[in-house]
This record gives C-alpha cells, sequence and structure tokens, in this order.
C-alpha cells in the first residue's frame, strides 16, 4: 500500500546567533534542529516519536503540518506535496491535519467560551453555519463529554481532563485525517490521563486517523502507537514496532531510553545507565554519530563518520555502526552523574 | 523519635468564594534518614502541605489546627523568626522548579556562596571550598560556578538546586517534584545522585510528587493525599503493592508500566471535589466504585495497623478483595457517568 506520510531527506536547521568573528568572517551557523528524516506512514497508522527534549521530535511535527518550512528534503501528506503548497490548495490541506497541543490550559483562548473555541476551526475553514452545531455536537460524542452546557463554560471553569478532551474536539471537528499530537498527557493528572490515553486509541481505531504521538515517555508511546520511531539530536536513530523497540532495543540510545524508564513498583536494584557522562547539544554534532559522547559502545568509526539509517531483514531500522554487535549485552557502564 | 511529626494539620486559604481547605487531615511522620514520599494530584495539598513545614505559606493561609513537631519541638504558633532560623540549617527546600530556586541575576556559585556565608556563618575563603565540594557532590564540574542559571541544562540546575538544599547538612530537605519538568534519562540521573547522597549523609527527606513511579525508585515509606487530606500510609512496598485505600489503587491502575505487556489503563472517573464545600464523609467517595452509603454520611478516620499500614477507608478491611476487582477497568467505568 502506498504510504499516507512519505518523508525523504526532510531538514530543518535554524539560524543561531552569531558571534563577532562569524560575522565578520561572513559565517553563518546553523542547529541542526531535524536531519536528512527518511520515514512511511501507512494509512490508518500511529507512530510514536521518542526522544528527549531538543531532539527535534516537536519540529518534525511542525514540518508536517507545514508550520514551518524545511531546510530541505521533501514531504507527502496523501496526495500533496507540502512544498509549494499555497492558496485554496494550503488551506484544504489545513483542514485534513491537525495539531494536539501539550498543554490543554494554553491551548484555548481563556477569554472566550468552549463552545466558540470549537465552532472557530469551523468558521475558518468555512463550514456552512448551519452544520456547526451537529458537527460539534458528533465531536462531543466522539470525545465522550456530555452536556452542551459546557460550550457555554470558559476554559478556566473545567478541569484539565475535560480541557485536553476539549482540544482533542478542536482538533477532530474538520474531521481531520493525520493529527500529530504533542505530549498530549503530560501535564495531566494521573488518574485522567488514562482516560485521555484510552480515547485516543478509540478514535484511532473508530476515525481510522492516521497518527503521530510526540513524547519522551516509552511507556505512554507503547499504549497508544504500535510503531515507534527514536530521535536522537535531530535524526531518527531506531525505527520498528513498538513491542520489538521495548523488548530487544538495537540502538545504544534506545537502551538507555528504556533504562532509564521508571517503573511504578517497588523497585528491585536496577542497573546503572548505560551511558558515558556527557549532554546533547546540538550545536556541537560533528561529523560523526550524534551520540558518540554519551554511548558506551563507540568505536573510532563513529567519530569519523554518521551511521546510515540501515534497514534490517524484517524491517526495522536502526541507525548505528555497530549493528548488529551493538544489539549483544555489554557490560555495565558505571555511572558517574555529571550532566 | 520521629525528626518530623505532622498530626491533624488544617490549612485554609481565604479566597473570594470563601475558605478553601487546602490541608484538612495531614498526619504525617518523617524518620531520621528517613526517604518519604508525599504523593497526590494536583491540588490534593501536597504542596501546601510541605511548603507549611518551612514556615512560608502564602499571605492568604492560616494554620487552623494541628501540629509540626520538629526535633521534639511542635513549631506551630512560633514567631517568624524561629522558623527563619531553621531554614536552610535544619530544614531546607528544594522547588519544583529549580528556575525558582535560582536567582537569575545571579552566578551559580555566588548563591551558594550567600547561603553558606549569610546563613552558615562561614568565611569567604571557607564558603568558596564548601561551594566546590558541594558542586562536585552533585556531580557539577565547580568551574562552572561562574556561570548564571540560565547556562545550566535543566538537570544541571536541579543539581545545583539539591547542593544548595544540602549545603548546611540540614536534617530534612523537602522536595516538591524535583524531577518532574525533566527527561526520562536525566530524571534517573537527578534521583540516582539523590538517592546515593541521601544513603552517604543520612539526611531525611520528603520527597512530593504525582508521579508513583518515583516513589518507587527512592522512597521508603509513602503518604497519599486526596483532596487535602492524608488517605493511606505505610512502607513504599505496602502502599504500592498492597494499597488498603480505593484512591491509591486507582492510582497504581492507572500508571503504565514498561515492564508488563499492555493491557487497559483504567481512568478514575470525575474529579477531587470543591474544596470551598468539600463534601460529607469521605471525600473520594463519588469517584469511588466501592462507596456505601456509609462512605457518604460519616469520614472514615485514618486507622493505623500494628504494621504500620494507615488508612482511611470504611472497607479497609476489604482491601484485598477490592484490590483485586480495582485490577479489572470496567470496575472503574461503572461510576463514570461524569467523565472528566
Amino acid at each position: 500500500m502506498d504510504a499516507y506520510v512519505h518523508v525523504r531527506g526532510l531538514s530543518k536547521a535554524f539560524p543561531v546567533r552569531r558571534g563577532v568573528g562569524q560575522v565578520l568572517r561572513g559565517e553563518h551557523p546553523v542547529v541542526h534542529a531535524v536531519r536528512d528524516l527518511d520515514f512511511d506512514i501507512a494509512q490508518g497508522e500511529t507512530v510514536g516519536l521518542l526522544g528527549e527534549s531538543g531532539c527535534g521530535k516537536t519540529t518534525t511535527g511542525r514540518l508536517l503540518l507545514k508550520l514551518v518550512e524545511p531546510t530541505s528534503g521533501t514531504a507527502r501528506i496523501g496526495t500533496r506535496e507540502l512544498a509549494g503548497l499555497k492558496g485554496a490548495a494550503l488551506r484544504d490541506f489545513r483542514r485534513d491535519v491537525q495539531f494536539v497541543f501539550q498543554n490543554p490550559f494554553d491551548a484555548l483562548n481563556p477569554r472566550i467560551q468552549i463552545g466558540r473555541s470549537l465552532a472557530e476551526p469551523l468558521i475558518n475553514a468555512g463550514v456552512p453555519k448551519a452544520e456547526h452545531a451537529d458537527r460539534i455536537r458528533l465531536v462531543l460524542e466522539r470525545v465522550r463529554i456530555k452536556g452542551v452546557e459546557l460550550l457555554e463554560r470558559f476554559p478556566h471553569e473545567m478541569s484539565g481532563g475535560q480541557l485536553q478532551r476539549i482540544v482533542l474536539a478542536r482538533a477532530l471537528v474538520l474531521e481531520p485525517r493525520f493529527i500529530v499530537a504533542d505530549e498530549p498527557v503530560s501535564m495531566l493528572d494521573v488518574s485522567v490521563r488514562a482516560g485521555i490515553l484510552n480515547l485516543m486509541r478509540d478514535l484511532q481505531d473508530s476515525l481510522g486517523l492516521t497518527a503521530i504521538y510526540i513524547s519522551h515517555d516509552l511507556a505512554l508511546v507503547r499504549y497508544v502507537a504500535r510503531r515507534t520511531m527514536v530521535m536522537y539530536l535531530g535524526s531518527l536513530v531506531e525505527d520498528g514496532p513498538t513491542e520489538d523497540v521495548i523488548s530487544r532495543p538495537l540502538h545504544p540510545y534506545t537502551r538507555a531510553l528504556i533504562a532509564a524508564v521508571p517503573l511504578p513498583r517497588v523497585s528491585q536494584t536496577r542497573d546503572p545507565l548505560p551511558l558515558r557522562p556527557g549532554t546533547p547539544d546540538a550545536r556541537k554534532v560533528g561529523a560523526g554519530c550524534a551520540f558518540v559522547n554519551r554511548c558506551p559502545v563507540a568505536i573510532a568509526a563513529c567519530t569519523a563518520e554518521r551511521p546510515p539509517l540501515v534497514t534490517l531483514p524484517g524491517g526495522r531500522r536502526v541507525a548505528c555502526h555497530l549493528m548488529p554487535a551493538a544489539t549483544q549485552p555489554r557490560p555495565p557502564v558505571t555511572l558517574s552523574p555529571a550532566l | 523519635m520521629s525528626l518530623l511529626s505532622v498530626r491533624d494539620l488544617a490549612i485554609d486559604y481565604a479566597t473570594k468564594g470563601g475558605s478553601l481547605h487546602a490541608v484538612s487531615r495531614g498526619t504525617l511522620e518523617v524518620g531520621a534518614g528517613e526517604v518519604v514520599g508525599l504523593v497526590g494530584e494536583s491540588g490534593c495539598g501536597k504542596t501546601t502541605l510541605a511548603r507549611a513545614l518551612t514556615g512560608v505559606v502564602p499571605r492568604n493561609a492560616t494554620f487552623e489546627a494541628g501540629e509540626i513537631v520538629f526535633e521534639g519541638r511542635n513549631l506551630l504558633g512560633r514567631p517568624v523568626s524561629e522558623w527563619r532560623d531553621l531554614l536552610w540549617r535544619k530544614i531546607s527546600f528544594v522547588p519544583q522548579s529549580s528556575m525558582n530556586a535560582l536567582d537569575p541575576v545571579y552566578r551559580v556559585g555566588a548563591q551558594m556562596d550567600e547561603v553558606l556565608r549569610l546563613r552558615g556563618g562561614m568565611g569567604r575563603a571557607q564558603a568558596r571550598e564548601r561551594t566546590d565540594e558541594l558542586f562536585r557532590m552533585v556531580g557539577l564540574d565547580p568551574r562552572r560556578g561562574t556561570e548564571y542559571p540560565h547556562q545550566f541544562s535543566g538537570g544541571m540546575r536541579q543539581r545545583a538546586a539539591i547542593a544548595m538544599a544540602l549545603a548546611l547538612q540540614p536534617a530534612l530537605v523537602i522536595a516538591d517534584e524535583p524531577v518532574t519538568a525533566l527527561d526520562v534519562i536525566v530524571q534517573r540521573q537527578v534521583l540516582d545522585t539523590l538517592r546515593d547522597l541521601q544513603a552517604r549523609l543520612g539526611v531525611s527527606v520528603l520527597l512530593v510528587t504525582h508521579d508513583i513511579s518515583v516513589v518507587a525508585y527512592v522512597c521508603d515509606r509513602v503518604v497519599v493525599m486526596y483532596a487535602g487530606e492524608v488517605v493511606e500510609s505505610g512502607t513504599a512496598r505496602d502502599v504500592l503493592e498492597t494499597p488498603r485505600h480505593p484512591y491509591t489503587m486507582g492510582l497504581t491502575n492507572a500508571f503504565p508500566d514498561l515492564e508488563r505487556a499492555g493491557g487497559t489503563l483504567a481512568p478514575i472517573a470525575g474529579g477531587p471535589p470543591d474544596l470551598r464545600h468539600p463534601p460529607r464523609g469521605c471525600r473520594f467517595a463519588e469517584r469511588c466504585p466501592f462507596a456505601l452509603a456509609r462512605c457518604r454520611a460519616e469520614t472514615p478516620p485514618l486507622v493505623v495497623a500494628p504494621n504500620g499500614h494507615a488508612s482511611a477507608c470504611w472497607r479497609s478491611d476489604e482491601a484485598p478483595a477490592l484490590s483485586e476487582l480495582a485490577k479489572d477497568p470496567s470496575t472503574w467505568t461503572l461510576t463514570s457517568t461524569s467523565a472528566a
């Protein structure tokens, strides 16, 4: 089947502030937020995009929704090439794709009532006014909010869980085909978080949505996405079925991420993190692998050359010079807590 | 004897809509060298309670009842100067966002220096030496003391805040969500540092968090709060593995567990009550799938079992059976007519 989302060589570099010397020499230093992304997402598939803050996961989401323009590379969503999309075609595109924001307390205008917030996308998209009430009723049903009286309330009169449902409803009211959800439950209390996650799962199934779920928490990604892509400082380092990635991580960074995930049980002793002390810094990525300064198993080649993202038999992908050696268990590395 | 013992603490906030009972039955103990987790959701009063232990409460807050006994002395009702005397030297605080602990316009090392010299009465040379030592202790390079907070990463700032809290070797460190804003790897590293230092220095820690996996990782004991009241407390193992209060059961179900195959997470339907008009009886009753008529009429007392495991639930005796039922997600959907 043809991919619904088709991304090739997608990169985004942001200029950074120049020093005096750089200005005089006419240099234009940049930081590569996202580098050479290649991936496909099938129609109806939900993919988790996992990584630490600053790894480029949010920029990736924004690139796919054409909220920022790439420096190079191409992205196609459905039948539309994003480059050069404008005018009526861009407006149609905007109806088909939606972004679900992290913080429901910020995502809605505090000064307008919920009902108005929900109607706004419909107005912008030129949906006839007569249809508004029906569309809003339907979408509230979908996010399982009962009671139209809520529509007259203001955001501050609602709980976080209700607000996040409204934020979801707002994203869904135009019946998009592709959504990017950026850490949609990270601001919510645990007892309501599960409700939103369950809702997202059900909606994917019932609406056949294609979705990217951005998070730094593998346990949450696992709950909503069957496939996971792991990013590190702008590059994809691993891609595969979520369960396989968890049970048999291939990239050393993924292994560290998994080792760090907190468990909600009284812990047995846990292994030290398989990481060397070092900080991720997108400005300091050299010619080699971006992870080399923290990687416990790095070899000389890792500093010299960036490992390509290779596809393994079975379809998993990983960008590591030590493949398949990297999958062998290694003696634990002693952790020194420097950051 | 406990280092800190809080009994039946009640704190009200004066608000436009009347008095808000932020903490009603705050009862907890922290022993010497113990790490105690204070768990609950936003608005449950955990931060109010923790801050009250430092004597620092918002202007509209009043202590209505109870006592805060620290090293055998009830601090409640004592003059502010007496509290202030304890801060940093005996009780220190690591706030949620370390941006708040560190002044953005002063160098990090200078802020540490200030605590050591003004509060600890150290001389310049001694303070500098101690600052370097503290930086190394939390895994920071002492040379970075000349930098400003914004030049630090989130994890580094949190380390600096922990170093500052430990500067004068207090007996008790209160940490309010110290790792909440951090990525998983950094979170784990900061927790490892905290755990390591706690064991080495023998300091007591009261760790306020909403995250039971953080509790599971670092705490000896845990105190669970709901709607301003302590509903359960005991060893981390007892509370997390054999919870006796339905709220705790619900919380443990709502957490995804990476090492267990995915089932369905069960949310707790509804939301916490308005603390300006708390309901009669058990405050969790309206969200509780096991609530009886009695629960809505009478407030269950916090009953301590012989093993120290305490819970405030009329059906505590049935806890093992209820706990089994609570593991089934459908138990929690029965009452979900008012889904949050």
